[in-house]
């Protein structure tokens, strides 16, 4: 078994608690084992949507988990309402007509 | 100094160095000097020194044919200001000054005129700014205040990221990004982004980048308190890539 440290931001943090919760897992358990493990435990917390970040950086749902890893579960953003206009993440994808 | 001879005012030191530390280590390994070398800088010992350093790597101060990813570290030799550079990709003379962004997060009121002025120099030709402020309305309610929530250690990085990216992409000199977190009220400023360049175009689009980005990617939330009632704003959806579907919930 392995331990990780989980972060609940936003919202998430009303059905998580405002603290680090420990969260023990089987060896090679990867970001969405842990998303379905929460979402047993926790049935109110909305899991749609967010994305995971493994110490501090975004990690993706195949993200295998290691001893110790600090998850931050990171509900969608709200800098600030957006305008119209798409949004453009990658810099590669700009001036591509939407 | 004019933008022509500015750059002729740059003694590149071929360095490894990821951080000032690391890049102490590596000027004084090659003048001999100590920390004080730059308090009281003797010019032509200076361009000596870096000037032989770049003899002896075989290498011009910006032609570099090395792969990947390695930095390196200036001083300007009219200013005496350390600035690093990265060269990103292979063959492209591609340089970024990692110095000249700063990020902040803060609960302190953001001093927008002071981060303004400070980010003017002389080769800019535009400063662009973005002032976000509190609203006093939302979704038809009336607002009373807003709490900002940050993964401080993950925002810092991701908005570093993206000031480096932008720099790099639009060509702009200098980037300046401040967010501040806590509880503000209606009119406070909750982020602000300068960018100065040589030209107008470029800072617009990247202040104009860099606002959307970061209102998408950086983990930073909201709770908004209404006068019937207070709840943490429904941000919009990852951009590709980095949302986590939950497997099945059952």
């Amino acid at each position: 078994m392995i331990q990780v440290r989980v972060l609940a931001f936003g919202a998430l943090k009303d059905a998580l608690g405002p603290n680090a919760t420990e969260v023990l897992l089987r060896e090679d358990s990867t970001v969405s084992d842990l998303v379905a493990h929460l979402s047993t435990n926790y049935p109110h917390a909305m899991l749609r949507g967010i994305a995971v970040s493994i110490n501090a950086e975004y990690a993706s749902a195949t993200h295998v988990l290691r001893q110790g890893d600090e998850v931050g579960l990171l509900p969608p953003v709200s800098g600030g309402s957006l305008c119209p206009l798409e949004v453009s993440c990658e810099l590669s994808a700009e001036g591509e007509a939407e | 100094m004019s933008g022509q001879s500015h750059k002729l005012n740059w003694m590149v030191l071929d360095a490894v160095a990821d951080d000032y530390e690391d890049f102490e280590m590596v000027v004084s390994e090659i003048t001999g000097w100590t920390k004080s070398w730059l308090e009281k800088p003797d010019v032509e010992q200076i361009e000596r020194a870096l000037m032989k350093s770049i003899a002896d790597r075989e290498i011009g101060a910006y032609e570099y044919s090395e792969p990947s990813f390695r930095s390196l570290t200036a001083v300007d030799s009219a200013t005496f200001r350390t600035r690093w550079f990265y060269i990103t990709e292979k063959g492209k003379q591609k340089l970024l000054e990692r110095d000249e962004s700063e990020i902040v997060l803060t609960r302190e009121p953001i001093d927008s005129r002071k981060l303004i002025a400070e980010a003017k120099q002389g080769e800019d030709g535009a400063v662009v700014v973005f002032d976000g402020i509190v609203r006093n309305n939302s979704r038809g309610r009336v607002t009373l205040y807003l709490d900002y929530e940050a993964y401080e250690e993950m925002a810092q990085n991701q908005l570093r990221e993206l000031a480096q990216k932008a720099r790099e992409h639009f060509g702009v000199r200098h980037v300046a990004i401040v967010h501040r977190l806590g509880r503000l009220f209606v009119g406070e400023t909750s982020v602000l982004i300068v960018v100065a360049s040589a030209h107008r175009a470029s800072a617009f689009d990247a202040c104009r980048w860099l606002i959307d980005t970061l209102k998408a990617t950086v983990p930073i939330w909201k709770k908004e308190t209404f006068a019937d009632g207070a709840f943490w704003a429904t941000g919009e959806p990852f951009p590709e890539g980095l949302g986590v579907e939950a497997t099945d919930a059952s």
